[in-house]
């Protein structure tokens, strides 16, 4: 039997230093560690605060013989995020808030704000806090869910405005930001409530908005799907099964039954996974807007079915096919991330509590700031937004927005970000 | 299975312990993940254990590096673009001087989605034409010429409110007037150029 030592970082340590690693707090973290690896390992914690060593590891530690004289190796935790934060010039702090400022807040740093960011961390953190609680922000907001869900303007009778309108009224109103797709109304561009336009007889923000389910209409509701999955969830298809575990095969309609052939990487899609690897987690996400026409209107009265005269995915009236047969098909029952759900309204909330959808609205709201593709903000490294969201998690089980943006740009390792060098 | 193994392993935690105290005295001395041998047991601490080999202890790690694409040239939001000039010239974002420029908004970049207009944030030279024609207005203005009356006395401040920095001796530079212009035409030239300049109009 063998006890793995730690081999990455080890998180809640009781370290109690500062920026500068003294030998005593070197020595207390040691011996925190030490103590807790072999204690970890009874208790069979070990997937807890340490972590198996890797096949390139450090030698481990044979906890039967605890007398060996094999080399052991111990490593310290990370520094604690507020001596990171401590650590940041004020030269960086300077240069980071000039460059962030105008797609925060519209606008640079003044003078005043320019003397507190010289001061460093602290004073980034003074001076974020404060930004996020002008008009600026608010607006900020609009224009990046605007951009995100490429709704603005008005044709046709459709308000464009209506998701940046809740996303600069959260802000404006320190709501949770879980309510971009749970709030329960729609606004207008200065703030007052008003319906949402689908006709639904629920609400799930952004997701009920003409604007949105037009924009994203498309056979099957594909398009509805991917859509939600890639912005709020920062995921594609296929996902992880543990994610969204696939639906059964029998209860799709044939053509999506289709798989690769076990003896071939030849599919019949032409590649390689023909269509249910993909369409047993589609299905689930894209029944919920079953009922949703073409023209993001809401028809209680959707069948699901093929329209036989008109292409595969179409059916009747400017809706789109159920991936489901049966009575199933017409239903908006589904369900998400493995989550039982009635509706599309409750398939936001499900969406709008997890964990993704902090780290994924922390990665958009960076690429929209940063100027970075979402496959860029997608590659952002996931402890470091892991850890952003945690920090805004330690102030409300629901993080607002600017909690969100805050922790962000004040984390060390956004501040310090490099951009990549042009290669000959 | 875990019961077993905790009865071997209760023994070892205390016997840790007992070999980290012995330990303590060497560890102390590690700084900035640099181990130093560790002292022998003295004939007082009494050690029925083999000699323990220290554990190497690894400095902190740092936190993982944020590294960002190569930088872009890439125009901020028309909205903000706005928004930047008027705070430049210290007039409100809804003053008529910037009429000509809303009136370009989607030939600048603006979005308006609904009418299949997606937002182009890429400075191109037509794009730069346009914006110089809808900055003249705002050159011409009489408050904008009082406020910044003669540019290299007037460069400190504009670069404050412009580009949130002092002006450096490289900006002084750039705003000699050119030869062979009129006072009145090397204002404005000046002023076009400052209220066209990338630092202003990009991120």
């Amino acid at each position: 039997m063998t006890l793995a030592t730690p081999a990455g970082p080890v998180d809640g340590a009781p370290v109690s230093s500062g920026a500068s690693h003294g030998a005593l707090t070197a020595l207390a973290r040691v011996g925190v560690l030490f103590v807790s690896a072999l204690l970890a390992a009874c208790e069979g914690e070990l997937s807890g605060g340490l972590r198996r060593t890797a096949p390139n590891a450090p030698v481990p530690v044979d906890a039967t013989t605890p007398t060996t004289q094999q080399p052991r190796t111990i490593q310290l935790p990370p520094i604690p995020l507020t001596d990171a934060r401590s650590a940041i010039t004020g030269d960086e702090a300077v240069t980071f808030a000039r460059r962030v400022a105008p797609m925060l807040v519209g606008r640079v740093p003044s003078e005043a704000e320019l003397a507190t960011l010289s001061t460093g961390g602290a004073g980034l953190r003074t001076v974020v806090e404060a930004w996020v609680k002008e008009p600026g922000f608010a607006e900020a907001a609009r224009d990046w869910i605007s951009v995100k869900l490429k709704a603005s303007g008005t044709a046709g009778g459709i308000n464009g405005d209506l998701p940046g309108n809740l996303a600069a009224f959260l802000v404006r109103n320190e709501r949770p930001h879980a309510e971009l797709l749970t709030a329960d109304r729609c606004y207008d561009r200065a703030g007052a409530p008003t319906a949402c336009d689908t006709g639904a007889p629920f609400t799930a923000g952004v997701l009920t908005t003409r604007a949105f389910l037009k924009n994203t209409s498309s056979r099957f509701n594909l398009k509805r799907a991917r859509t939600v999955v890639k912005t709020f969830a920062c995921s594609d298809y296929p996902m992880d099964n543990t994610l969204q575990p696939p639906m059964p095969r029998e209860s799709l309609i044939p053509l999506f039954q289709v798989d690769r052939a076990t003896d071939t990487s030849a599919g019949t899609f032409g590649n390689g996974f023909a269509c249910y690897t993909c369409h047993s987690q589609f299905s689930a996400h894209a029944q919920v807007f079953v009922k949703f026409d073409d023209q993001g209107r809401y028809q209680a009265n959707a069948t699901g079915l093929q329209d036989m005269a008109a292409e595969q995915g179409r059916s009747t009236n400017g809706l789109f096919t159920s991936h489901f047969t049966g009575a199933a098909a017409a239903s908006e029952q589904s369900q998400i991330f493995g989550q039982p759900v009635q509706n599309l309204a409750e398939s936001a909330r499900v969406i709008a509590s997890s964990q993704l959808y902090l780290e994924c609205s922390v990665r958009s709201v960076a690429g929209y700031v940063l100027s970075l593709s979402e496959t860029e903000a997608n590659q952002l490294p996931k402890p470091v937004v892991e850890e952003i969201v945690g920090e805004a998690l330690k102030t409300a089980q629901q993080p607002t927005l600017a909690s969100l943006v805050v922790e962000a740009f004040t984390h060390p390792s956004m501040v310090r970000a490099r951009r990549a060098q042009v290669t000959p | 299975m875990r019961l077993a193994l905790c009865h071997v392993v209760r023994p070892v935690v205390t016997t840790a312990l007992l070999l980290l105290g012995a330990s303590c005295e060497g560890m102390a001395t590690l700084v900035g993940g640099q181990p130093e041998p560790v002292s022998a047991p003295t004939p007082s601490a009494p050690m029925a254990a083999a000699p323990v080999v220290p554990p190497t202890v690894l400095p902190a790690p740092e936190r993982p590096e944020v590294l960002l694409p190569v930088e872009r040239l890439q125009l901020l939001p028309f909205e903000v673009r706005l928004k930047r000039l008027a705070a430049a010239v210290e007039l409100p974002v809804t003053d008529a001087v910037f009429n000509t420029l809303r009136s370009r908004a989607t030939d600048l970049g603006a979005h308006d989605f609904a009418n299949g207009v997606a937002p182009d944030l890429a400075w191109t030279a037509g794009r730069i034409a346009t914006w110089v024609e809808g900055v003249l207005p705002v050159c011409a203005d009489a408050r904008v010429r009082s406020r910044y009356a003669t540019w290299s006395t007037s460069l400190d401040i504009f670069a404050l409110k412009a580009w949130g920095r002092a002006a450096t001796s490289d900006d002084r530079a750039d705003v000699v007037p050119a030869q062979g212009l009129t006072d009145a035409e090397a204002w404005r030239a000046t002023c076009v150029s400052l209220l066209s300049s990338a630092e202003l109009l990009t991120p």
